[in-house]
């Protein structure tokens, strides 16, 4: 059997439809609660106003609605105990806290009370549903004291709690809806008509569409737009760059059919699949860049390699029902066939696709799921010699038996053959799991509190 | 803040450097945090190896000049819930490792290693900005190690959020500890342990050898390099002279260091003893003893 017919059956099954993903939820009874923020202590820590003290007062967003607090007239040292409160529907809402100081001659000053440097207000979740608040690196529930400080100049120290009072059952609330505000995307057309096949395709196919829609649920600090465009000869990729639209290259999409044609791919669903995946994966991998630079969130390793875990991750744990395997399993292909292709450059920021590949194929493993465990066992068929592919395919059999039978298979395993001698052998054991459950312990600690859960399909629900 | 940071590190990380024949001082003992003991295993020669019988001197080496105590001493302002355990012992391999059963381990076997490579690929002496000499590999290459250790350690012990690879993290909060030191010590500790990265394996030449959880050696050698200069790049002027990280990566290293800084800021500096912080920060004078 060759490769291409292997991986055909491990995805049969995949739907090759292309349509929008499901996000919305069934209506049902809303419960309500009141969110209130109580401010109770300002201490100026250097001098915000070099002629005089302080003139604090607040600025509170909680949801979409902004409110401002009194003035407390000339003190560095100040305990308004203001109060601010919002009724929302029961579930995660976004707050924001901004400290400024009144001056009459000129635009008032934010004071810095945040200890992140370039990032001078607070910005933080509550859910109501179980009164914890998060986007701190301390976990703290309703009614905890929270102090924070800033470090720049004009700073100060700000101590306040946040708490949630159950408010009565309205049966006739409206749901809230996935915010579209922020969202957008734009297909550039190509001045080089060799790419306007290209173009034509994704913009055919609601590409960007499907993907503003995926990511709807998102609640970041800024607008994002998702842009496909004519990059230039030999970019198949644009740096990312705070701010600037998140780009998906034309001739990135040229590459990928350069690899399918050069593979003699015959299955339509495999070649669409790889299309499909590969720009998911890839614009995915453009939002996460974004989403740790808006909400600053900490990133440990390689940045860019947080990116492809975070996207590997979302898709296998988030994607949508009808499209997970298509998305993950097309980029996993990629992966193996750039890789193949690629001339390695190790000094990069970017790793080679081939550690790419093993990345993703290592997730694939250990999402605990026969599915992508399939097409990850298919996966390894594509780069392996046939004898190495087949002794693997013995282990990843093996992996699967119960413990006590685990010893006698490996026994019969030829050990020394490359494909064990190498580190893969010992990082499907002994890592794979620990890697992935590292990042799903990132995304709960960090994203999760900046999802709107609500619009999230109740499948996907299902996986959090 | 960073300041600050800098600051501790400075004065803590010369205290675990590796002295000649120092002994610990009550103050330093006093600073140790009864949350981080230590062992000395006896190193055990091996039958299948019988070259290891120089581990003797290795345990002797690391025990009079007190390593773990200094370890111990180093880290005593993290704030940990449970014991993190030292121990030298005896591995049958050259290694370093953190077992996420609370333990750093340094195997005797590291000690010969290290100061094998320092006399093969070090300068007795440096004479330009660039050069990296034996004591820069022996003794910026063994700290390089013990902090990248402590780098999953704290990963685990203070259940930080890991986006990215484990192994790169870990690479990156010893860099980054690196970098808060004296000049002259955070040399020392870069080069120490680029160059020991540099050495201690060829690149990948078939697929079989990308699948690793670490990055290869070029890769970790590069962006340490490519953090000390995002961090100050005229002290790393001789980074980009001597092409040790690529111009294209250049730009962006100042950006990979502001992201390393970042999550520091937010998952570790919460976790530091701010009073073990200052006792350690008014013993300044480790450094002079240690080295001069």
């Amino acid at each position: 059997m060759s490769w291409s017919k292997a991986f055909w059956l491990a995805v049969t099954h995949v739907a090759v439809v292309l349509s929008v993903c499901s996000i919305s939820a069934p209506a049902s009874a809303q419960k309500q609660d009141e969110i209130v923020v109580e401010i109770k202590h300002v201490r100026a820590i250097d001098k915000a106003d070099i002629f005089s003290n302080a003139d604090f007062y607040a600025k509170v967003t909680i949801g979409d609605e902004t409110m401002t607090t009194s003035v407390a007239h000339q003190s560095d040292n100040v305990f308004p105990n203001w109060t601010l409160s919002k009724v929302v529907p029961r579930g995660t809402h976004r707050i924001k806290i901004q400290l400024l100081d009144k001056d009459p001659a000129k635009p008032d000053d934010l004071i810095d009370v945040n200890r992140v440097t370039g990032k001078r207000d607070l910005d933080f979740t509550i859910d109501t549903a179980n009164c914890s608040i998060g986007g701190f690196v301390d976990v703290y529930k309703c009614g905890n004291k929270i102090v924070r400080a800033g470090t720049q100049r004009k700073k100060a120290e700000l101590e306040f709690t946040v708490t949630a009072r159950m408010q009565s059952t309205s049966t006739q609330a409206p749901r809230p809806q996935p915010s579209r505000v922020g969202l957008d995307y734009t297909y550039d057309v190509p001045s080089n008509r060799r790419l306007m096949p290209l173009y034509n395709r994704l913009k055919d196919k609601k590409v960007l569409e499907q993907l503003v829609n995926y990511i709807s649920p998102l609640r970041l600090p800024r607008k994002v737009t998702l842009r496909t465009r004519q990059c230039g000869p030999g970019r198949i990729r644009e740096d990312y760059k705070p701010g600037a639209d998140l780009v998906l290259c034309y001739e990135y999409l040229e590459r990928v059919e350069s690899l399918i044609r050069d593979s003699k791919i015959k299955s339509p669903i495999l070649r669409e699949s790889m299309r499909t995946g590969t720009v998911a994966h890839a614009l995915l991998r453009e939002v996460t860049l974004d989403i740790f630079d808006q909400l600053q969130l900490p990133v440990w390793g390689r940045i860019e390699d947080a990116a492809d875990r975070l996207a590997s991750f979302l898709m296998l744990r988030l994607g949508p029902a009808e499209k997970a395997e298509e998305w993950y399993g097309g980029a996993g292909v990629y992966f193996a066939f750039s890789g193949k292709a690629e001339r390695v450059n190790f000094t990069a920021s970017v790793s080679p696709d081939y550690q790419r590949f093993f990345n993703h194929l290592c997730f694939a493993h250990a999402a605990g799921d026969d599915k992508y465990f399939a097409l990850a066992n298919s996966w390894t068929r594509l780069i392996m010699k046939p004898g190495e592919a087949a002794e693997l395919q013995k282990f990843f059999d093996l992996v699967k038996l119960p413990p006590e039978q685990q010893g006698p298979a490996l026994r019969s395993l030829n050990l020394e053959q490359g494909v064990f001698t190498s580190f893969f052998f010992k990082r499907i054991v002994s890592y794979c799991s620990k890697e992935y459950q590292e990042v799903e312990r990132a995304f709960r600690q960090e994203l999760l509190p900046h999802i709107d859960q609500s619009a999230l399909s109740a499948a996907q629900r299902s996986k959090l | 803040m960073i300041f600050t940071v800098r600051a501790f590190i400075f004065a803590v990380c010369v205290a675990t450097t590796m002295s000649a024949g120092d002994q610990a001082t009550a103050q330093e003992v006093a600073l140790q945090n009864p949350n981080v003991p230590f062992e000395y295993r006896k190193a055990v020669v091996s039958k299948a190896e019988p070259d290891l019988g120089k581990l003797e001197g290795a345990q002797a080496w690391l025990e009079q000049r007190q390593f773990l105590q200094r370890f111990a001493t180093f880290i005593s302002p993290l704030k940990f819930d449970k014991p993190l355990l030292l121990k030298t012992q005896t591995c049958d391999i050259v290694n370093a490792y953190y077992d996420y059963k609370s333990t750093i381990t340094f195997c005797y076997e590291i000690l010969p290693f290290f100061q094998s490579a320092a006399m093969k690929y070090g300068k007795p002496v440096a004479t330009s900005p660039g050069d990296i000499t034996a004591e820069d590999i022996l003794i910026g290459g063994m700290g390089f190690t013990m902090l990248h250790e402590l780098g999953h350690a704290v990963f685990d012990l203070f259940n930080i959020p890991l986006f990215g690879r484990n192994e790169d993290g870990a690479d990156q909060v010893a860099a980054f500890v690196a970098l808060q030191l004296s000049p002259e010590l955070t040399q020392k500790m870069v080069k120490g342990g680029a160059a020991f990265l540099r050495h201690a394996g060829d690149d990948p030449k078939a697929f079989v050898d990308y699948t690793d959880n670490h990055g290869s050696s070029t890769q970790r050698f590069v962006n340490i390099f490519c953090m000390a200069y995002g961090y100050d790049k005229t002290a790393y002027a001789y980074v980009a002279a001597q092409g040790l990280v690529p111009p294209e990566r250049l730009a962006n290293c100042a950006a990979e260091y502001k992201q390393v800084e970042n999550a520091f800021a937010k998952t570790l500096l919460p976790r530091l003893d701010k009073t073990k912080m200052a006792e350690v920060r008014a013993k300044t004078n480790w450094f002079s003893r240690d080295f001069r």
